[in-house]
């Protein structure tokens, strides 16, 4: 089951394209206190030692591109969810 | 022989078998043959004590605590990205800079915890260019085991050579090993180049997204970073010149690892201890007290003995053997058991007459080093990167690996025979 997920605009700027295999967004932080936000995601996808769940990838003026294993799609929305910022998940 | 050498040979034998058919973790088999030695009355205990190279383990001790260090900085994301940009984004030149960085790491680190260092910054630069990690994976297996046979600290086998033989010294390694292996290494990756160019290839998109990468975020504590680099160069700076200052190795590794745990204090010190894999240090505790039964009850002195007899005290044809047998052998087993036996041996042929033993020592870490790459189960860096490779689902299987790796291994210890034979035997 996929998710629908909402997120302030003036928080950060968020785009999703689905591949073959993994999901790629493209996020760009507007907020100053959303670059620990991030580490945190980062980090928590570290911890588990799967080393090809998540891809983090940092471009200069705060964007970050994610590039998300089909199976840990909703844990990566869920992560963005639990670090505020996304403001709502859905069930579609 | 005596009773005592057969229940030595009986002891070793056994363990070996259980070490080379890996039901069972070979430090548990290592300590079970070694502790058999002492109970069954084959060595004493001050005797096997006596044996124990403390000089191997505290090197790799060291080490092992500065690398873990290190590693909590981002450094070698960083120079992996940083490499990606300067070949433009191109996968077949990031192939050779992956494989150069990972030969380079493996010549002052463990190859096991460089691979372990290069295998998650592989994905993810192959995941952004959407190219297959798999040549990448073999090209860095290869280079691991080919960068550490370049210096006394890369390779377990040349760490027991350094700290067995007093002649074998650091700048000694560099002198005779450094040269041939990168030799050796830019022959290998420039065929797996060769051999993988079809598939290492991206759109200009991929690359031009790669170029954008900020690699300075990847650096997580730049004080840590900073006080990481000052111990690890004065600990390199102190294997070039150990020698010259009276001190073994292991004093070298030892002190910069604890100046680097004194720079960055307590907090680090239970977590450093944690990653000094103590399974490594024991298997090679009760590898030498595996060896010392044989020693002790005359059985290396009787193979030397035959070994001479059959090569007819020919430095020559001795040095030859012992490059292809190390080289065979340590495709099929594990290098460091095969080392430890062959170290005593090599000594007992110079009291049997062989005057020049050189070309013999340099054989021998040339064999069992390079010898590694014949196998997926040849070093134990194959195995840890099959195994994270097949965990994250691209299995790289015996087969695959060895119609690939196995030739490159016969050729490149077809150039090192001829390297041996030009520089020492004629």
């Amino acid at each position: 089951m996929r998710v629908s997920y909402t997120f302030d605009e003036q928080l950060l700027s968020l785009q999703e394209t689905a591949n073959e295999e993994d999901f790629e967004f493209s996020l760009t932080l507007v907020a100053k206190d959303g670059r620990s936000k991030m580490e945190k995601i980062r980090e928590h996808f570290d911890a588990n030692n799967i080393l090809t769940d998540i891809h983090f990838y940092i471009h200069p003026n705060n964007r970050f591109q994610i590039i998300v294993r089909k199976d840990f799609y909703n844990e990566f929305i869920i992560e963005l969810f639990r670090q505020q910022l996304i403001q709502e998940i859905k069930w579609i | 022989m005596s009773t005592q050498a057969l229940i030595a040979i009986g002891v070793f034998l056994i363990s070996y078998a259980f070490i080379v058919t890996e039901k069972i973790h070979r430090t548990i088999i290592a300590m079970t043959g070694g502790i058999m030695m002492v109970l069954l009355g084959i060595v004493g205990q001050e005797k096997a004590l006596h044996h124990i190279d403390f000089n191997t383990l505290g090197l790799l001790t060291g080490m092992m605590i500065i690398v873990a260090i290190t590693t909590e900085t981002g450094l070698f994301k960083y120079i992996a990205i940083l490499a990606a940009k300067k070949v433009k984004g191109d996968p077949l030149k990031i192939l050779l800079a992956l494989g150069t960085i990972t030969a380079l790491g493996s010549a002052f680190l463990d190859n096991v915890t460089t691979v372990l260092l290069m295998v998650p910054v592989t994905f993810s630069i192959t995941r952004q260019l959407r190219v297959n990690p798999i040549p990448f994976l073999i090209t860095e297996i290869i280079a691991s085991n080919v960068g550490g046979t370049s210096t006394l600290i890369g390779d377990p086998p040349n760490i027991m050579l350094g700290s067995a033989v007093k002649e074998l010294t650091f700048m000694a390694f560099i002198n005779n090993l450094t040269a041939i292996s990168f030799f050796v290494l830019f022959v290998n990756i420039g065929i797996l180049a060769f051999i993988y160019r079809k598939q290492l290839r991206t759109s200009d998109d991929l690359k031009a997204n790669l170029m954008d990468l900020d690699e300075k975020e990847e650096i997580t504590d730049k004080r840590l970073l900073i006080k990481s680099l000052v111990s690890l160069s004065l600990t390199i700076l102190g294997f070039f010149f150990h020698q010259l200052l009276h001190i073994e190795s292991a004093t070298v590794a030892l002190a910069g690892a604890f100046l680097l745990l004194l720079l960055t204090g307590e907090k680090y010190l239970d977590k450093a201890f944690l990653k000094v894999e103590w399974t490594t240090i024991f298997f090679f505790i009760g590898l030498f007290v595996l060896v010392s039964g044989l020693i002790e009850t005359g059985v290396i002195s009787l193979i030397a003995d035959y070994s001479v007899h059959l090569t007819g005290g020919n430095v020559t044809s001795t040095s030859l053997l012992i490059l292809w047998v190390s080289a065979i052998a340590s495709a099929f087993i594990d290098n460091i058991p095969f080392v430890a036996t062959m170290i005593p041996m090599i000594k007992d042929m110079g009291e049997l007459g062989i005057n020049n033993l050189e070309p013999l020592w340099w054989s021998l870490s040339l064999g069992a080093c390079l010898g590694g790459n014949g196998t997926l189960i040849g070093a134990s860096a194959n195995v840890i990167v099959a195994g994270l490779a097949a965990k994250e689902g691209y299995p790289i299987t015996f087969g695959k690996f060895l119609l690939i790796a196995f030739p490159l291994m016969i050729l490149s210890i077809i150039i090192c025979t001829v390297y041996i034979y030009l520089r020492y035997l004629i």
